[in-house]
């Protein structure tokens, strides 16, 4: 090798390892994007694929804003997500302060066994609460019996699926929250509690006070992250509903997913997937630049 | 010890066990359904105590082929695991170990991959992988899935490679060892349970994964999650098979959570929180 390329090797080398990555991610993220872009504007059925692609401008999306079942999408995609997130902060909090308290006993095991939830394949979470949840014979409507409250028609009850959504999710995430919230609190000085304690502030203004405000940073990050993930939602919903009773669960990526793959309409799909992606960069970017700390 | 303090301990404990409880219960009960006799699983009332029997794994591991689906979702998980790794960790080693303009910049654009939401890119990809003729192999799974796992590796193996003292590498640059030979002969070894915690959570995302394998697979390459899902397809649902798929899928996951719970919390938070 001669020199001048071995001395661009070796002053390169940081940027040059990143590269392999950047190009495999360029073939199956950056491209498909693009792609996808590219789709949203033209017009295209795989039913019938042997008519080529049609540029069709912004059509699409015109189409997509006076399609009411879009419009219905879009609002139980917010729905799910909103719920989802405020309930599992809310859980989350509470019950990653109750595992840092230093009475609880076998603490460590018990954290262990609440990490599986958010580690269980979606699908799986699904079907486990389809059987759960059934209605004739499943084991929470079994016990709910017991206290006079019989068939509860859990997923398939138009006004009750889409809750019965948000609570598996919460199922499933509330760990996740409780989670980073007892790290964050085993993180934190000791300091400002045992001041607040020999000022004989009470435990509810010290928490309100002192431990609320030192706990934001975490509890915005759990936040981003599950509006994100809960905004894509789709495994779950998928094995328990496919977006019924009606359209009560149809969130946006189960109707993109079913006018892609059922009807082949790939190219509305595709604006449809595109606007769940505008939303989702829209919702990071303002509660990022509410999380950064003004300067 | 006064009272009223015996009482909060105790009141604690029992909040802490019931918490615990409600997120265990449905995988404990879907494991007991799963060695229920299978018209039993359907019972109502619920029979808590049976004579256990493997009734329902036969049925699903050996006359469904569940079996079948188990090895290709292991292929699938070790494929994109291994190959996420081979490109990720260098990745992460020249994020984290070199300066050079704009890194930090770089090192954010991987993370923001974690906003796509998996829909965008299935669609597309569906049409490209029929058209270069990948659909429905391991291969094209095993791509598809390595888009997922990439920016989580390179996060999470950031993040360790940063807590190696910068010293042990001056000192092994000085002593003559080239930056590469520092990688694989002092690096990985010392992040070995950073490597450990990236190879287990890439492969559960990949072994969790439904919508980009449910479109890309053929009825022999199709993954576990997929196959658990088609059951419901069936016109009499055997709700003893779910179960066995259900348990037969939370085995690995729990056991390699076990192993690796000290990080779990950091792949999860996707390193944004050090822990």
């Amino acid at each position: 090798m001669p020199p001048s390329l071995r001395r661009f090797f070796s002053d390169k080398l940081g940027p040059l390892l990143t590269a392999p990555s950047w190009a495999m991610l360029m073939a199956i993220s950056i491209y498909p994007l693009i792609y996808c872009v590219y789709l949203s504007f033209n017009d295209w059925n795989l039913l019938k694929a042997y008519i080529p692609p049609v540029f069709a401008g912004v059509e699409n999306y015109l189409h997509l804003v006076q399609d009411p079942l879009f419009l219905n999408t879009v609002q139980v995609s917010l729905t799910f997500s909103g719920l989802a997130v405020s309930i599992e902060i809310g859980l989350g909090i509470a019950v990653g302060v109750l595992f840092s308290s230093e009475h609880v006993k076998f603490g460590k095991v018990l954290r262990t066994v609440l990490l599986l939830p958010m580690v269980v394949t979606p699908v799986i979470i699904g079907l486990t609460w389809k059987t759960l949840l059934n209605q004739k014979w499943g084991i929470v409507n079994y016990f709910l019996a017991q206290v006079g409250i019989e068939g509860v028609e859990w997923y398939t009850s138009p006004s009750l699926a889409l809750l019965t959504m948000v609570l598996i999710d919460v199922w499933q995430w509330t760990p996740f929250v409780a989670l980073v919230v007892f790290a964050t609190l085993l993180s934190l000085p000791r300091e400002p509690f045992e001041a607040a304690a020999i000022d004989g502030a009470s435990r509810l203004r010290a928490f309100r006070h002192i431990t609320l405000p030192m706990l934001r940073g975490s509890i915005a990050l759990a936040v981003l992250i599950r509006l994100i993930d809960t905004l894509r939602e789709f495994d779950k919903i998928y094995v328990l509903t496919r977006g019924g009773p009606g359209r009560t669960t149809d969130v946006m990526s189960i109707f993109a997913y079913r006018t892609a793959f059922y009807h082949g309409y790939v190219s509305y799909a595709a604006a449809t997937s595109i606007v769940l992606f505008i939303i989702v960069i829209a919702l990071c970017t303002v509660l990022l630049g509410r999380l950064t700390p003004k300067q | 010890m006064n009272s009223k303090r015996r009482i909060e301990i105790l009141f604690v404990n029992l909040a802490a066990l019931l918490v615990t409880g409600w997120f265990i219960f449905p995988i404990i009960w879907e494991f007991l359904s799963s060695i229920k006799p299978p018209i039993e699983v359907t019972a109502n009332p619920p029979v808590f105590f049976f004579p256990p029997t493997l009734e329902s794994w036969n049925t699903f591991l050996f006359e469904k082929g569940g079996a079948l689906y188990l090895v290709n979702s292991v292929i699938v998980a070790l494929g994109s695991t291994a190959l996420s790794l081979a490109l990720g960790a260098p990745t992460a080693y020249g994020l984290s170990r070199f300066t050079f303009r704009g890194r930090e910049s770089l090192a954010m654009d991987f993370l923001s991959f974690r906003m796509f939401p998996p829909i965008v890119i299935v669609i597309p990809l569906f049409i490209v992988f029929q058209a270069l003729a990948i659909k429905n192999t391991y291969f094209g799974l095993i791509l598809g899935h390595t888009a997922f796992n990439i920016p989580f590796t390179i996060w999470l193996l950031r993040g360790f490679f940063m807590e190696v003292p910068l010293e042990i590498e001056q000192a092994s640059l000085v002593d003559g060892c080239s930056r590469m030979g520092f990688f694989w002969r002092m690096l990985l070894p010392m992040a070995a349970p950073g490597l450990a915690a990236s190879i287990v959570f890439s492969f559960i995302l990949s072994w969790n994964e439904f919508m980009f394998a449910s479109v890309m697979s053929s009825q022999e390459t199709r993954t576990l999650p997929v196959f658990s899902a088609s059951l419901l397809e069936h016109y009499v649902a055997d709700w003893g098979q779910f179960a066995a798929a259900c348990t037969l899928s939370v085995i690995p996951v729990f056991i390699l959570v076990l192993f690796t719970q000290r990080y779990m919390i950091k792949g999860l938070t996707y390193g944004a929180i050090k822990g």
